[in-house]
């Protein structure tokens, strides 16, 4: 019998190292990002996982890992108090958040900062005022950053609720004021519908957030969703870094981003890009962000909130300016500098990235959680392939369902559409349901490729969610599945062989082929 | 050898018999030959008609299921 076992490299970059070791409190393919960087950077990595992880990759690829309790987030990665005790116990210097469960928590921030520990993003008093959305949009408006017409936090008196609507003009979008992911919002075409959809946003936005404040804005029809990247460094320096289009949504979750967007031109970025830089000085920002913004169909655009974090989609900006944003962080949080000045920033070609998600997009995107039992990630040209998974490896339950991303990168848009198209077809996850052939026909879409998105999209192209039904694939599934089976036999003794042929598949069939 | 698959609501009739390294496999009268190699534990690929797919089959209790995978959308 023999062990075999393999080092976790930590091969230096020229330079000192921010820091010595680091703490990633998140999971799957952004704890595995996250850890690639801190490796490239000559970092230790340590890694938290949940019972439900014991077996991630994330587990596997850092130098160290630690159990921080049972499957529930509640308990494991939205526990504060056994993160940062990890973290002190494990000697690590800074903590990491990664994207989505502590990322946005001042709480987590302050602890750190009484334990002595580095949190890898904004300071809990930036965190603070943009975590709250009505506080956000006033220092937006006081900033001089143009805002949807909208209320502050609705009060209690329905009669005062539907006069402040009437006021702004149907139809108006309840959004929670602690909210983000699409929790607490809906659309409000009609007065009489209000009183209903307050009291479900109230209740939607009470049990996600803790919060149950809402308020209105003006709903803009058929808009664009267009953000802007931005990195601030501790010394008054920011960074604007072009913007995502981030359109393909379903239920108010990106599907698909891309940057650069196909309606902004350079006077629009430069133009936007300001007015993000001048969002995030306003709250005092350090670190990486994001300013949202919605663009109407006239062009106009509205500052929608800001995403005190990395976020998911932040490859495609690495793919067309070229500077790594984790490592970026990194130095920030360290006391560094922004890694380039804004006239030196360079956009290059095309990025998208589909989101490959274990959901059934034919089923309204319910999730389809199991074990994967072959993977064949794409290669090629102008390929990345984000994940957290291997062979293997069962999707938790309970956990958002996002098993990796798919990046494409082209000259210009066409190329980064042609391989992402040939890289999904490449791309092989059996054992799950995915988002996959969704993100094939969006690719062959033809207003996918004019460029003519909007956050409806899908609703207005519903033939992208059904499943496609080609008849010739099912009849090279029967024929696979008789060429296996009659494998099978051959390998078998001859009497078992004849007593199976009789039998076997007329008891058995060849039911359900899938695709 | 004859048998009886169901595909979804369907029944078909198939035969599969070895010839000259490949296989001919006729589902309800339509003839494929195949050229079958196994990849790994239960996957394949599958040559039929010029095209190429690679193909998952799951043997479970009942039934017996086949995932296909298109491998080139071009040589369609």
């Amino acid at each position: 019998m023999s062990a075999w076992a393999h080092r976790r490299p930590t091969t230096p970059i020229p330079g000192k190292p921010p820091f010595r070791k680091v703490l990633v409190a998140n999971r799957g393919e952004i704890a595995v990002r996250v850890v690639r960087a801190l490796h490239e950077m000559g970092i230790r990595s340590v890694a938290v996982y949940s019972d439900a992880d014991r077996d991630a990759l994330h587990v596997r690829f850092a130098h160290e890992a630690y159990p921080i309790g049972p499957p529930e987030a509640r308990a494991s990665y939205l526990n504060i108090e056994r993160i940062v005790d990890t973290a002190r116990r494990s000697g690590a210097e800074a903590i990491h958040p990664g994207y989505g469960f502590l990322a946005e928590n001042p709480l987590l921030a302050e602890a750190c900062a009484e334990a002595g520990i580095v949190f890898i993003g904004p300071p809990p008093s930036a965190m603070k005022a943009l975590g709250d959305k009505v506080r956000a949009r006033q220092m937006a408006i006081e900033a001089g950053v143009p805002v949807v017409p909208g209320t502050p936090a609705l009060p209690a008196d329905v009669k005062v609720v539907a006069s402040l609507a009437a006021e702004i003009g149907f139809p108006v979008l309840l959004k929670a004021a602690a909210g983000g992911g699409g929790k607490g919002m809906r659309v409000v075409r009609r007065a009489e519908e209000l009183p209903s959809l307050v009291a479900q946003a109230r209740g939607e936005a009470a049990s996600a957030f803790g919060d149950d404040t809402v308020f209105l804005e003006k709903f803009v029809e058929r808009p664009r969703h267009i953000e802007v990247q931005v990195l601030c460094d501790g010394h008054g320096g920011v960074l604007w870094l072009g913007e995502r289009e981030c359109s393909i949504q379903r239920r108010h979750q990106k599907l698909i981003e891309e940057a650069p967007s196909t309606v902004v031109d350079a006077p629009t970025r430069e133009r936007i890009g300001e007015l993000a830089a001048r969002a995030v000085r306003a709250a005092g920002y350090v670190n990486a962000g994001t300013v949202e913004f919605l663009r109407g169909a006239d062009g106009s655009f509205y500052f929608m909130e800001v995403n005190a974090r990395l976020q998911v989609e932040h490859p495609v900006t690495e793919e067309v300016t070229g500077i790594d944003l984790v490592k970026a962080q990194l130095e920030i949080a360290a006391g560094g500098r922004l890694p380039v000045e804004q006239h030196e920033l360079e956009l290059r070609g095309h990025a998208i990235e589909c989101r490959i998600i274990a959901e059934d997009p034919a089923r309204g995107f319910t999730p389809a959680p199991g074990r994967i039992r072959g993977l064949r990630p794409p290669g090629g040209p102008g390929i990345r392939y984000d994940d957290g998974t291997y062979p293997g490896y069962s999707v938790p339950v309970f956990y958002d369902p996002m098993i990796g991303k798919l990046i494409a990168r082209g000259r210009d848009r066409d190329e980064a559409i042609a391989r992402m198209a040939r890289a999904l077809d490449e791309l092989r996850i059996d054992g799950l349901t995915t988002s996959v052939p969704f993100h094939r026909k969006v690719m062959q879409h033809a207003a996918f490729r004019a460029g003519d998105l909007h956050t409806g999209f899908l609703e207005e192209h519903p033939e992208l969610l059904s499943p496609t039904d080609d008849p010739w694939l099912n009849e090279i599934a029967v024929v696979a599945a008789a060429v296996a089976h009659f494998r099978r036999l051959e390998s078998t003794s001859a009497s078992a062989v004849q007593a199976e042929a009789g039998s076997a598949w007329k008891r058995h069939g060849l039911a359900g082929w899938r695709r | 050898m004859k048998i009886s698959a169901k595909a979804g609501a369907h029944v078909l009739e198939v035969t599969i018999e070895r010839s000259n390294g490949h296989y001919v496999v006729e589902v309800d009268g339509v003839r494929h030959e195949v050229d079958a190699h196994k990849l790994e534990a239960d996957f394949y690929s599958l040559l039929a008609g010029g095209r190429s797919y690679g193909c998952r089959s799951r043997r479970a209790v009942m039934p017996t299921t086949c995932a296909t995978e298109r491998r080139s959308r071009w040589s369609r």
